[in-house]
């Protein structure tokens, strides 16, 4: 079809791209995952709460109106949910107002403005509407998990909804007093509407490639989840942990799906996870492994771009007529001056073109460089890097200048295992890692001579400092120790390792 | 050099260590009796097929070998070494005849390749598979729960098997057999080397071997778990260094070599080490040469103090002094200076029931201040939830409305299944947890290091400075107590505690109204 006329800037080519490819707005630094929770949480439960009197008494203190939300005023308005409130100290109220803040606002995505604000979630009293740092994150995800498989919707949704239904954790049951005041007929609790063309979407998606590797993943951790029955809170920990490990997975390998050039079905982009003992051939490998990662993610969006371009019969233009599109092209920068950052996108165009001589790759390219580097704050790349360090999958946490490498926790590491194995399967260390390797591209260096392959395959075993074949059997004894110690696995005296997961 | 003396040597450090490379002649020298070997042929004459597993080098093949009459006896069919087996079905569909025939048969198997053999075998009898399975998850038990071995099958797991056990007498009857090999390899062959006939010698005295099995002692009691191969590679390595044939230079006394040698058994003895324990009057006697009273062998010529070399003087100190603690009388006194954490701990498994009180009192106190340092509460654990999503701080706050009580909570010692009583078994740790209602208790497991950090904790250590797998194990555990819902207390009062600066506040919250009431 030709190009529609509302096609007329760099913003709605990138809108495109996120709305009908990725899925999802990674753009945004102040992704964290209780956002991610708050979305999905509230699309699964097809409802949300009216969270206005717990924030006012949890960030009340911190907001814009903080002299007139004072303890007077709290203790004035919740007279009846407060016993002896006449003869009351508002001090107390302060200092419980601060130990609430504490409670409620763990992954400080708590603010004064309430609209931009997500308190802790452990029951859906907590839920509330849409806040744009959630970045469509969840509809990606319910529609990975309501699509069917098998006839059937993932069990993770039925299991998010039996959590949240489920008010007696300690959180919910402090907060009884706030969530049921002035609760008239339930009117605290809203239905979450969604759009019949969504349902629509659903009803025909088609789970394929990295999609499906995440749908799958997501199964079996129901599975386990339900073997395991923990506790509540730690589900939907788990649930969210996974969420934005699945995030990451996808914006990295993607373009693994959609190029078939260059990639097969069984290629993966490797991701090296460091087990965090100071191996310095292992460190800098997955630097390596990260940053090619987010190369990864530039590439598919530059995919993206010239499979639109193609849909709107671009193809045929001459080198020529694209420097007229970019002559044309509205541009808003994320720092004025649209004109220079065209210049700009001239300069680009015209290098990628003289290298390769493909018109369209080299716009796609050059529109996707000028976007992550002149329009976008953070671009997909370097959402990477925030999801994934709040996500505790990407370290070190705490040197934002530091380079990057895919550092995860033992949380993170366990739910990677959950969504991999059956419940009573033991496998030995080296099998599992060929299946960390088949789902999503991990490597642990349990196979020394296959990690290594594996890791040239990319080019990303040169330089390395240090002795990286060494080093992989030692990081992989670490990682496999680390599971040990959560009771997931075992070392065997005639050297072999075994992984597993038991009630 | 006889043979004798050759196959001694050659114990240590996996040289002929591995009873599979020993010739039966060979086998007969390394006989040591053990109760096992009677309650293997027990279940061999009721006709049942014994799985004989655990690791390379607990002593598989040896028991096989000493039960050689009773097998013959009964007709038993034999497996000495199921790992090595490359057709695993066959040798499945083998084993399931003879199982349906009720022939009786031992298996012996690794650990691992047992898992493979279970994976196989499970398809063809999951009813044979599923009854290893419940005997190998009971290979210790913390209850008196009957439970009768099924389909006809004992599993025997050596890993839990220690043979430093002194209660049993086993180190006794091997450091005896050694000594008498060795004393044998002496009269028998002409040829001996001077050190390694002075080692023999000596360590055939009593009063050595009694220091030798003291330290012995305190070692089985530090949970890790020795197979035969380490203890007789020890013995062999005090006795030869080895090397028969080595030449000057090589230390060659038994007492310096048994702090010297490399491998797990070793480690455990260098904590023991007597140059490491101070004893002002001996150490300067010592030091002065003026030690001249008490020894059972000669007195030692060289005097530290006279010796030019810095270097020198304290080696030779060094020896003197681990010589001394063997071979003097008064090598005694360096016991009370010697580490009582091993022993103190053991005393604490072993006296569980009759201290059971105290001790998870120290335990209740010490998981609470974990999470909370200002909490002083030694009757009632504390149940705390900590609840965020980002993994890349640590938590600010924690809340807790429920508890449970001292007497709902029990402490156990694990013991072996009555199928392997007699079985040398030493615990090496013990549990804290519910008195189960309904449904599974819920358990948390402590061993001495575990223990020695909580009690660190109790005594005001940081809990941030604990070892990370102790927070995730305790925190998984708090989740346990969580789902486990017989035996917690709910009560209307909530305790907020601010991680950060270890602050708390308490409110009640009753009839769904806000009772600020404390502070």
């Amino acid at each position: 079809m030709p190009k529609p006329e509302s096609m007329d800037s760099l913003k709605r080519y990138s809108d495109k791209v996120f709305k009908e490819y990725i899925g999802y707005t990674p753009t945004s630094d102040s992704i964290r995952p209780i956002y991610i929770a708050n979305g999905l949480f509230r699309y699964c439960l097809e409802e949300y709460f009216i969270t206005n009197n717990l924030h006012e008494w949890v960030m009340g203190g911190r907001s814009k109106e903080s002299e007139r939300l004072n303890a007077e005023y709290i203790n004035n308005k919740y007279k009846s949910i407060i016993k002896n409130a006449d003869y009351l100290d508002l001090k107390e109220i302060d200092i419980f107002r601060s130990f609430l803040e504490k409670l409620f606002n763990q992954d400080g995505a708590a603010y004064g403005a309430f609209n931009f604000s997500v308190l802790n979630i452990s029951s859906r009293v907590q839920i509330k509407d849409h806040v744009d740092s959630e970045s469509s994150i969840n509809k990606f995800l319910y529609k990975v998990l309501a699509a069917k498989l098998n006839g059937k919707q993932s069990k993770i949704i039925e299991i998010i909804n039996s959590c949240l239904k489920d008010e007696d954790d300690e959180l919910s049951m402090l907060i009884k007093p706030i969530t049921i005041f002035n609760n008239m007929n339930d009117v605290n609790i809203k239905k979450c509407e969604l759009p019949e063309n969504y349902l629509n979407e659903i009803n025909e998606y088609q789970l394929t490639g990295v999609e499906l590797h995440i749908r799958k993943a997501f199964d079996k951790l129901a599975e386990n989840i339900l073997k395991l029955k923990e506790d509540k809170l730690l589900t939907l920990q788990r649930v969210v942990s996974f969420s934005c490990f699945s995030i990451i997975y996808h914006l990295i390998s993607k373009v693994t799906d959609v190029n078939n050039k260059h990639y097969s079905l069984e290629d993966r982009i490797p991701i090296l996870l460091d087990s965090g003992i100071n191996l310095p051939a292992i460190k800098f490998t997955s630097e390596e492994c990260f940053l090619f990662g987010k190369q990864k993610v530039e590439e598919y969006f530059a995919y993206c771009l010239s499979d639109i371009f193609k849909s709107y019969g671009m193809e045929s233009y001459s080198h020529n007529q694209v420097l007229e599109e970019i002559e044309r092209i509205n541009i808003k920068g994320k720092v004025g001056y649209a004109e220079e950052i065209r210049k700009s996108f001239k300069n680009i165009y015209e290098s990628f073109y003289s290298k390769q001589k493909n018109i369209m790759e080299a716009f796609a390219q050059a529109m996707q460089f000028v976007l992550f580097t002149q329009v976008y704050t953070t671009d997909p790349a370097k959402f990477c890097r925030v999801l994934g360090v709040r996500a505790g999958i990407v370290g070190p946490y705490k040197s934002w200048g530091a380079r990057k490498r895919y550092l995860p926790t033992p949380f993170v590491l366990e739910n990677i295992l959950l969504s991999l194995l059956d419940f009573g399967e033991e496998i030995t260390l080296a099998d599992f890692e060929d299946k960390l390797w088949r789902q999503f591209g991990i490597i642990i260096g349990a196979n020394s001579d296959e990690s290594y392959n594996r890791l040239a395959r990319y080019n990303l075993t040169s330089n390395v400092p240090g002795n990286l074949i060494g080093e992989f059997t030692v990081n992989s004894s670490a990682i496999a120790d680390t599971y040990i110690s959560m009771g997931y696995g075992k070392k065997y005296a005639d050297g072999v390792t075994t992984i597993f997961i038991k009630g | 050099m006889g043979a004798k003396m050759n196959f001694l040597s050659k114990l240590y450090n996996s040289k002929n260590c591995y009873a599979d490379s020993f010739k039966h002649e060979e086998m007969g020298y390394l006989h040591v009796k053990s109760s096992l070997e009677e309650l293997i042929e027990k279940y061999i004459s009721e006709g049942k097929m014994v799985l004989l597993t655990g690791n390379p080098g607990d002593g598989k093949t040896f028991l096989i070998q000493s039960l050689s009459k009773a097998i013959e006896k009964y007709d038993v069919y034999v497996e000495a070494d199921a790992n090595c087996i490359i057709d695993q079905e066959a040798f499945v569909n083998h084993v399931l005849y003879l199982h349906r025939s009720k022939k009786p048969c031992i298996i012996a198997i690794n650990e691992f390749p047992l898992v493979e053999f279970l994976t196989s075998l499970k398809l063809q009898a999951p009813d044979l598979c599923a009854e290893i399975i419940r005997q190998r998850e009971r290979n210790i038990v913390y209850d008196n729960q009957p439970f009768i071995p099924l389909e006809n099958v004992i599993v025997v797991d050596l890993n839990n098997r220690n043979l430093l056990d002194s209660d049993s007498g086993l180190p006794q009857q091997v450091l005896s057999m050694i000594i008498d090999f060795a004393n044998k390899a002496i009269i028998e062959e002409e040829i001996i080397n001077e050190a390694i006939k002075y080692n023999i010698l000596v360590v055939s005295q009593k009063l050595v071997q009694e220091r030798l099995l003291r330290i012995l002692n305190m070692i089985s009691r530090s949970g890790i778990h020795f197979v035969i191969r380490d203890v007789l590679g020890m013995l062999s390595y005090i006795l030869t260094s080895g090397d028969i044939n080595n030449d000057a230079g090589v230390e060659t006394h038994y007492y310096n070599l048994l702090f010297s040698g490399s491998s797990k058994i070793f480690d455990a003895l260098r904590v023991f080490d007597p140059v490491h324990f101070t004893h002002p009057q001996i150490d300067e006697e010592l030091w002065n040469g003026n030690m001249t009273e008490g020894w059972i062998s000669k007195e030692p010529i060289l005097i530290p103090c006279l010796i030019e070399d810095e270097n020198d003087a304290i080696d030779a100190y060094k020896s003197m002094k681990r010589r001394f603690f063997f071979e003097n009388i008064d090598g005694c006194k360096l016991y009370d200076l010697m580490p009582k954490e091993y022993e103190s701990y053991y005393n604490v498994l072993i006296n569980c029931s009759s201290s059971n009180d105290r001790i998870k009192r120290e335990m209740i106190l010490g998981i609470n201040k974990f999470f909370n340092s200002n909490d002083n509460d030694a009757n009632a654990l504390k149940i705390w939830t900590i609840h965020r999503y980002d993994q890349s701080k640590t938590s600010k706050a924690a809340i807790s409305s429920q508890y449970i009580d001292i007497n709902e909570l029990e402490i156990l010692t694990p013991k072996l299944p009555d199928w392997v009583k007699g079985m040398e078994y030493t615990p090496d740790h013990f549990i804290i947890r519910t008195k189960a209602k309904e449904g599974q208790p819920v358990q948390l497991k402590i061993n001495l290091d575990f223990l020695r950090a909580l009690i660190a904790i109790k005594n005001g250590y940081p809990s941030q400075l604990i070892p990370r797998e102790y927070e995730y194990r305790l925190i998984k555990f708090m989740n346990a107590l969580k789902r486990a819902s017989s035996n917690k207390v709910l009560s209307n009062n909530y305790t907020l505690l601010d991680k950060r600066s270890n602050e708390h506040y308490d409110i009640d919250v009753i009839e769904e109204k806000f009772e600020f009431s404390r502070r």
